[in-house]
């Protein structure tokens, strides 16, 4: 898997380390139960801190899409696939819609409720 | 470096030529002939006359010499696969010299052999000479520092999308299943053998099976600093090719039959990580030699190494 950072953008260094891995689940080149490079070499050959790393790799493993563990290192998740990621990008994109217009967790879960029925009584639609 | 390699290879053939020259020297002095031969329990178990001990050390000396030589000839134009041969020639130089050198010694006025406990530090004494004589061949074929390629890769060579200032790295696993199947086939050879004959019984087959299994799985990463593949879980062994060196990278399709197999080989001017037959990322160097690791996805490893090395070479 090839990850590319870039320190003059304003995105933080972690966050940049975890959407480069996401990219890579999208697109098959890691699927589950690959192991994700040590964090301390991939700081090395990326010439960042390997704390910068382990914030990336934390911020997937939040997501569900690694597992992090003691003297195994960072393994992509049987769930982590193309599908599953998708789901979450969305899911992401709706919660930080929900915020933006100061939403409830209820209102949010009510909408999605809403929009499965919608789709249930017509799927074409 | 040239010199010392091209004498390198005559190194057995010296050694195992100055025991005999010894032996016939002082034939008189071995009423009980020479120890051609220590058994396990560490008693001499074989006796040769001097004749024939010196004729063995040296047609055992000349076949090395000549085994070395032409694997010499076949990798001359690979500096990693000459300093190889070189210490696989000195180490089996001290060997040899070693091991008949001390069977001599335990010979002189002995007037009996068979059935005589030999030296208890025949088998330290050539595991030493080994790693010395080993240690001495790769000493002296140390090359010049390696050539470095002072133009960036040809322009027809693959490249990423790679904008000025951003930083990327390479990396992915490969997986040796012959390996991997040998190693398990191995260890429950062990355990049956432990089980089934004792304890120690199963021992050596333990030992190989647990140093194969790390090399079953490798990783390959392309960075700043070069093309590297060491075992998944293990930080060495670990082979590294800087990126100066580099004067083109390429995929290629590789057959683990023509270069002889599975494992690290030395080949012609190719050096292989090979792990399966297959897709391989091809390292043009720029001393006129090859580095081949098999990988997927080894298009896009080269044309991250083409832009790495484009880079490191302009800035």
């Amino acid at each position: 898997m090839l990850i590319g950072i870039d320190p003059a953008s304003p995105v933080p260094l972690g966050d940049q380390v975890a959407a480069a891995v996401r990219r890579n689940i999208a697109a098959g080149a890691v699927g589950p139960g690959d192991r994700l490079p040590a964090a301390r070499d991939l700081a090395a050959s990326l010439d960042v801190n390997v704390h910068t790393v382990l914030r990336g790799y934390q911020q997937l493993r939040d997501e569900g899409l690694i597992e992090l563990r003691r003297g195994r290192g960072a393994v992509v998740s049987a769930t982590a696939t193309a599908d599953e990621l998708e789901l979450t990008e969305a899911a992401g994109r709706l919660v930080a819609a929900a915020r933006r217009l100061g939403l409830a967790e209820a209102d949010v879960l009510d909408a999605v409720r809403r929009a499965l029925r919608r789709s249930a009584t017509a799927p074409r639609g | 470096m040239q010199r010392s390699v091209r004498v390198v290879p005559w190194s057995p053939l010296l050694a195992t030529g100055s025991v005999a020259l010894a032996a016939l020297a002082w034939r008189d002095r071995f009423p009980a002939g020479v120890a051609s031969h220590v058994g396990p329990d560490g008693v001499v178990d074989a006796v040769a006359s001097v004749g024939a001990f010196a004729a063995a050390a040296l047609a055992v000396g000349a076949g090395l010499t000549l085994l070395w030589g032409l694997l010499a000839r076949d990798v001359r134009r690979n500096p990693a696969g000459l300093r190889l041969v070189a210490t696989a020639a000195t180490g089996s130089a001290a060997l040899l010299a070693a091991g008949a050198g001390a069977l001599l010694a335990t010979s002189l006025d002995r007037g009996t052999l068979l059935g005589e406990p030999a030296p208890r530090w025949l088998l330290p004494l050539v595991l030493v000479a080994l790693g010395g004589g080993s240690l001495l061949g790769w000493a002296l074929a140390r090359g010049p520092a390696p050539a470095e390629a002072r133009q960036s890769p040809p322009p027809d060579a693959p490249r990423v999308e790679l904008p000025e200032g951003t930083r990327a790295v390479w990396t992915r696993v490969v997986v040796a299943p012959p390996v991997l199947a040998g190693a398990v086939v191995l260890a429950g050879l062990g355990v049956a053998l432990a089980v089934v004959a004792g304890p120690t019984a199963g021992v050596p087959a333990l030992v190989v099976a647990a140093a194969l299994a790390p090399t079953a799985s490798v990783r390959v990463t392309v960075d700043h600093t070069g093309v590297s593949a060491r075992p998944t879980l293990l930080p060495r062994p670990r082979v590294h090719v800087p990126l100066t060196r580099v004067v083109r990278a390429g995929r290629s399709d590789v057959r683990a039959r023509k270069l002889g197999g599975w494992g690290l080989r030395v080949r012609g001017e190719r050096t292989a990580v090979l792990l399966r037959s297959g897709e391989a990322l091809d390292l043009e160097l720029a001393d006129g030699s090859r580095f081949l690791v098999t990988v997927d996805d080894a298009a896009t490893a080269a044309a991250l190494v083409n832009t790495l090395a484009e880079r490191s070479r302009v800035c």
